[in-house]
């Protein structure tokens, strides 16, 4: 059938989905035995519907398996049976293989043979599950009536397994008459047999008696049918016996309804209904009105819903089921409508509202009577077209609400709990883009609340609860929000369990949790990696966990919030914005120019004058402004300087008499952005950047303004990272540009201070540090001498830097806080190493030099002054180092002195003594080229110790620089860093190699990058030598060979 | 504001039989360059236009066409010229990628028809900074005209 039009086969594929959509709730209704007799024939309809339109189509395995469900639901709808649950499972199953089959067709314009094993089993099921359930009488019938009229042709003889369709035969001889010879002449499976149950009912003579009337009505049916689609007519076999199936429910219908009638009305009325039912799918009030007979064949033939009006007081009252109503062509009040139609309706309707807008403000400034009347008409009209825009793509979220249904039972049958879900409000209303994106979230939330959630059967009588366990889905609007609330009366979140976990993670330590309200601790869930599913099972905890859901749900503006009670359950609510394309926003100024921010992310405003008394004031931390906030210690951004339009100094900032802040809430904590001024608060229409400005994190999107002026909409998580607000992670260090050129924040070095159990203050400079981990004393193991720890799939080595250091008073408190080990990860030559302390304390800014004569032993880099105390910072390289020589018996690890390049040496004589070495070292200018602060200043104090005179500079860009303003032979070598933001260390010697006058100068590369491929790379742009960071001796070891002052 | 759109077909064949192409042209620094005509969906006069703090240098701002914002690229930068660009520019609005970008451009021309096979390839002496933009030039009586492609601007953006 690949010469269908697409748009006719989009058709198609979407009727069929929303049929299966209403079809798995109509079976979810019944199965809890919540249905009516309406239930029941809708699901029978969109099944008939489902199976008339697929055989129209040329999708013959959905038809036949939609056929075989037909006839499993005929005795159902019929209520001579109920409905067992493996009937159930085995409908639901054919709903989703038909989904599949659907979706095949979608994507590759066919059914999908894979699909076709499932339909092998299924049919047979359906057949022997409808037989059981119907039981022997059947049969009886079928060796009465001897008919064998039912013939399944495809390609699976398997499928046809001829005792149910014997079984469900007709007992008319007539219709068979009327309609077997097409059906088996075209290779279409006979639609003729779906009554069978009727048989047994009292109706069944009536029954029989239309059947045979159903010859007459052929004549009319290719015009009827041809309503339900324009093809229709074109397949002439199909009409005719789809026609004549139709028929006996329709007769069926009538019977019931005109109880007690005797065969003579029903005879009479169904010829009328099939004159009707020519117009009947477009106004089955007409059909319904001639009585149960005519509405049930208008509803049959477009598939519609007359039948439910038809067995009503006789089929007086129109039929008005709102779900049958709304998806067929046959109602003429709705209409199919493309979206992205919609969208650009929305679109100009927007571009109407700035010209109202522009109009008014026009208006305001002229006095003509007429032409206010006019523009106030104008204003009026715009916003009323503008609502009812809005409501086109509006969609209630029982759309996908009711899906759960399926969902809970499934997984509360796989979970062996008993569920009920309750959906309340499920009409309220959503922009079909957020219905569709919270789909996800709130599927993953309803799969928690069944799966961690609520308890087995058992587990919940010994808590004295009912057996049943209930998860309540309420949708509502509050405050211009959809609310989503999902609410289950299960066990609820333990605190213990969450606290144990988050310890456990290294999210926070015992005393930070035992401080935590707990709200927090409960929100904790929503943290990166958490789970406190003790098993994995198939229905959670598959790697996406809460974090997701929150993620997502923020992405769309929308917050998510959660209460919980042991025992008791717990509630999370979504609150979603009603539509996505308008946000509430803050409109900001800097220096004219205007900014948007979406309100969701505002926590608040401040305004902080400087003369004023009680309003605080901007204060700097290390050069950085900020703010104390109701005693809360408030880091600033200032958007002028973040987006670079014009650079204001802190103190600036600090002097600026009046100061506006807009507290904002991001990922990474809170933070205050300094504006200009706070303009206004608007609902604005986002609308996305061109692909070529996505890099520019700081924005998410532009809008336009009532004036018409474009206005771009900062991103508040981008702001932050812009302004490196972030924690200061190795990567985004690297992507910070102007962090090495900032001086004020260069000047402070971080150092981690760690309790080595002795008196005294210890610290390693953090930028030695690689990882904080905490693990349990049990995990330590020995190998060797050595203890280690099972770390990342490879075994981490402890050192014990107490130990090792021998530091006085070592040993008498070897107790670890908390029981738990602290481990320091240090990466040295790409070898991970684990210093253990007693425990982690804090990590400070210090703004001071190390003075290392105050180095008493190997594995010190010296002291340092912070406010009152003396702090010991600990060479954590020095102590690797020795560990690893005492180990492995004195070789120590591989040195990475690699000389890689030859130069004229510039001493030509080797230096006798120490002393002479020290002067002839003097003579020498060193330039080092170092974007850490730690680094730059204990390379500096190292080499000036050792003799030689030491320029600084924090990048490439500024090395080259002063390289190219220096006098000719100035400096006599570059010690350089690898990574450096600007211009990095391998950029930097290319430059220095591509200048003539510098192509000589010899260059050492100084950094922890030490793979084999940096080497080589090293080699390559031209270093002389290439050194791990830090080994001082070996440094000057190096530069020693190089300038020819040992030989 | 008035669009000029394109209403007639860009290519079509004269009586040999050889293929006519339209480019739509317009001066930059007062040189001539032409963009395929299909390619090109209006002519606006200057807008208003929002800065982009942080962006490069060639993104010149946001302008909104009809409720569209649609991002101007400066082509004086973007094909790094020394000269001055004026004050006001005008704005070729393409089609790119299912997008819009505006080029500015500093004076419109008209629309010509030329013979596809007439034309020149780029000398290889023109600076990298235009030249990887450009398809091809044409003689068009004593000026010459250079061939931009649109595509390769909107993907040599997007990087």
């Amino acid at each position: 059938m690949s010469e269908l039009p697409k748009e006719v086969l989009d058709e198609y594929l979407g009727e069929t989905r929303e049929m299966l959509e209403r079809l798995s709730m109509n079976l979810g209704m019944v199965e809890k035995k919540i249905h009516n007799d309406e239930t029941l024939n809708s699901i029978y309809r969109d099944m008939h519907s489902i199976k008339g339109s697929s055989y129209l189509f040329g999708f013959r395995h959905i038809g036949e398996l939609a056929h075989a469900m037909e006839t499993a639901l005929d005795p159902i709808r019929h209520k001579l049976v109920t409905v067992s649950s493996s009937m159930m499972d085995a409908l639901y199953g054919g709903l989703d293989l038909i989904g599949k089959m659907t979706e095949g067709i979608s994507e590759n314009g066919a059914e999908g043979d894979h699909n076709t094993s499932g339909l092998a089993k299924l049919i047979p099921l359906l057949a022997d599950l409808t037989v059981s359930s119907i039981g022997g009488d059947l049969r009886a019938s079928n060796d009465r009536t001897g008919a064998q009229e039912y013939i399944f042709n495809h390609d699976s003889p398997s499928t046809s397994p001829s005792s149910i369709q014997s079984s469900i035969q007709s007992t008319s001889p007539s219709s068979i008459q009327s309609t077997s010879p097409s059906t088996t002449a075209k290779g279409i499976p006979s639609m003729l047999t779906p009554t069978p149950a009727s048989n047994q009912t009292p109706t069944s003579h009536i029954h029989s008696g239309t059947m045979g009337t159903a010859p007459a009505a052929n004549p009319a049916a290719p015009s009827a049918t041809k309503l339900a689609s324009p093809t229709f007519t074109e397949s002439a076999p199909v009409p005719q016996p789809s026609k004549t199936r139709e028929f006996s429910p329709a007769s069926v219908q009538a019977a019931k309804t005109l109880t007690g009638a005797t065969a003579g009305p029903a005879m009479t009325a169904t010829p009328s209904a099939a004159a009707p039912s020519e117009t009947a799918t477009s106004s089955a009030g007409a059909s319904a009105s001639v009585g149960g007979g005519g509405s049930a064949g208008g509803g049959s033939a477009g598939g519609g819903s007359a039948g439910g009006g038809g067995h009503d007081s006789g089929g007086r009252k129109p039929a008005d089921d709102g779900l049958a109503k709304d998806d067929h062509g046959g109602d003429t009040s709705t209409i199919r409508i493309q979206v992205s139609l919609l969208d650009n309706l929305m679109n100009l309707v927007g571009e109407l509202v700035l010209v109202r807008n522009q109009v008014i403000q026009f208006t305001d400034r002229n006095a003509d009577q007429d032409f206010q009347k006019l523009s106030q008409r104008l204003n009026i009209v715009t916003s009323e077209l503008q609502n009812d825009v809005m409501k086109t793509r509006m969609q209630p979220v029982g759309t996908i609400l009711t899906k759960f249904h399926r969902v809970v039972r499934d997984m509360s049958r796989d979970l062996g709990k008993k569920i009920e879900l309750k959906l309340e409000g499920v009409e309220t209303e959503l922009d079909k883009t957020l219905v569709e994106a919270v789909k996800d979230p709130l599927t993953h939330l309803v799969r928690n609340s069944v799966d961690h959630g609520l308890e087995k059967p058992e587990e919940r009588r010994l808590s004295g609860k009912s057996e049943t366990g209930t998860v309540v889905i309420r949708s509502y609007h509050e405050g211009g929000q959809v609310i989503i609330e999902i609410k289950d009366d299960g066990r609820g979140l333990s605190r213990d369990k969450i606290g144990k976990k988050a310890v456990e993670k290294g999210l926070l330590t015992e005393e930070q949790l035992a401080r935590m309200p707990e709200r927090d601790v409960q929100a904790l869930i929503f943290s990166p990696g958490f789970s406190t599913a003790d098993k994995v099972t198939n229905i959670s905890g598959r790697g996406v966990g809460m974090d997701v859901v929150k993620t997502n749900i923020e992405r769309i503006g929308g917050a998510i919030d959660l209460s919980s009670t042991v025992n008791q359950g717990t509630t999370i609510r979504l609150k979603i914005p009603l539509t996505l394309a308008i946000i509430p926003a803050l409109v900001i100024k800097v220096e004219g120019t205007r900014f948007a921010i979406a309100q969701v992310k505002v926590v608040e405003l401040v305004r902080v004058e400087r003369e004023k008394k009680g309003s605080g004031r901007i204060e700097l931390l290390q050069g950085r402004p900020v703010y104390r906030l109701r005693g809360q210690l408030l880091p600033l951004i200032d958007l002028c300087t973040t987006l670079n339009i014009k650079a204001d100094s802190p103190d600036d900032l600090v002097l600026k008499p009046i100061n506006n802040i807009v507290v904002l809430n991001s990922e990474s904590g809170m933070f205050g952005l300094i504006v200009d001024e706070v303009v206004d608060n608007a609902d604005i229409v986002v609308k996305p950047l061109s692909k070529m400005l996505k890099n520019l994190s700081t924005y998410s999107g532009a809008t336009i303004m009532g004036d018409g002026a474009v206005v771009l909409i900062l991103d508040v998580p981008g702001l932050a990272s812009a302004a490196h607000l972030s924690s200061g992670s190795e990567e985004t260090r690297g992507a910070t540009r102007d962090l090495g050129t900032d001086k004020s924040l260069s000047d402070a070095a971080e150092y981690l201070f760690v309790d080595l159990g002795v008196p005294g203050h210890y610290a390693i400079p953090l930028c030695l540090v690689n990882r904080l981990e905490e693990f349990e004393p049990k995990l330590v193991e020995v190998s060797g001498a050595q203890r280690v720890v099972r770390y990342r799939d490879s075994l981490l080595p402890l050192i014990q830097i107490g130990k090792h250091l021998d530091l006085p008073g070592i040993g008498t408190d070897t107790r670890h806080v908390d029981d738990r080990v602290s481990i320091v990860v240090v990466s040295k030559l790409n070898r991970l190493f684990g210093l253990e302390v007693k425990n982690i304390v804090d990590i400070v800014q210090i703004n001071s030099t190390i003075d290392s004569d105050l180095s008493d032993r190997p594995g010190i880099h010296g002291s340092l002054i912070h406010g009152s105390e003396v702090i010991v910072v600990i060479d954590a390289h020095k102590i690797i180092d020795d560990s690893v020589k005492k180990i492995s018996g004195g070789s120590a690890l591989p040195q990475t002195a690699f000389k890689l390049r030859e130069t004229k040496a510039v001493i030509t004589t080797a230096a006798k003594s120490d002393a002479d070495a020290r002067t002839m070292r003097s003579t020498l200018k060193i330039l080092l080229a170092e974007d850490t602060a730690f680094f730059r200043r204990h390379v500096k104090t190292f080499l000036e110790v050792a003799g030689f005179t030491v320029v600084t500079v924090v990048n490439g860009e500024e090395g080259f620089k002063t390289l190219e303003e220096s006098r000719p032979n100035e400096y006599a070598m570059v010690v350089t860093d690898i990574e450096m933001p600007i211009l990095d260390g391998f950029e930097l010697v290319k430059k220095i190699r591509a200048l003539e006058r510098t192509a000589n100068l010899p260059v050492i590369a100084l950094t922890t990058r030490v793979r084999k491929v940096d080497i080589d790379r090293g080699k390559e742009v031209g270093f002389n030598a290439y050194l791990e960071k830090f080994n001082g001796e070996i440094l000057v070891q190096n530069m020693d060979l190089i300038f020819g002052i040992v030989a | 504001m008035e669009p000029h759109t394109a209403t007639k077909p860009s290519t079509g064949k004269d009586i040999k039989g050889q293929l006519r192409i339209q480019y739509s042209t317009f001066l930059v620094a007062k040189r001539m360059y032409g963009i395929d005509v299909t390619r090109v969906q209006e002519v606006v006069r200057p807008m208003t236009t929002t800065k982009i703090p942080l962006a490069d240098d060639f993104v010149h701002g946001l302008i909104n066409l009809r409720g569209q914002v649609v991002t101007a690229l400066s082509l004086h930068d973007l094909f790094k010229l020394k000269e001055k660009a004026p004050a006001e520019l005008m704005n070729v609005i393409c089609k790119a990628d299912g997008s819009l970008i505006s080029l500015l451009v500093d004076e419109i021309g008209d629309v010509v028809e030329l013979d596809s096979n007439e034309f020149e390839q780029t000398p290889n002496t023109i600076p990298e900074g235009v030249r990887r933009f450009m398809t091809k030039v044409y003689k068009v009586g004593d000026n010459l005209l250079s061939i931009l492609d649109v595509d390769k601007i909107f993907h040599a953006l997007n990087g």
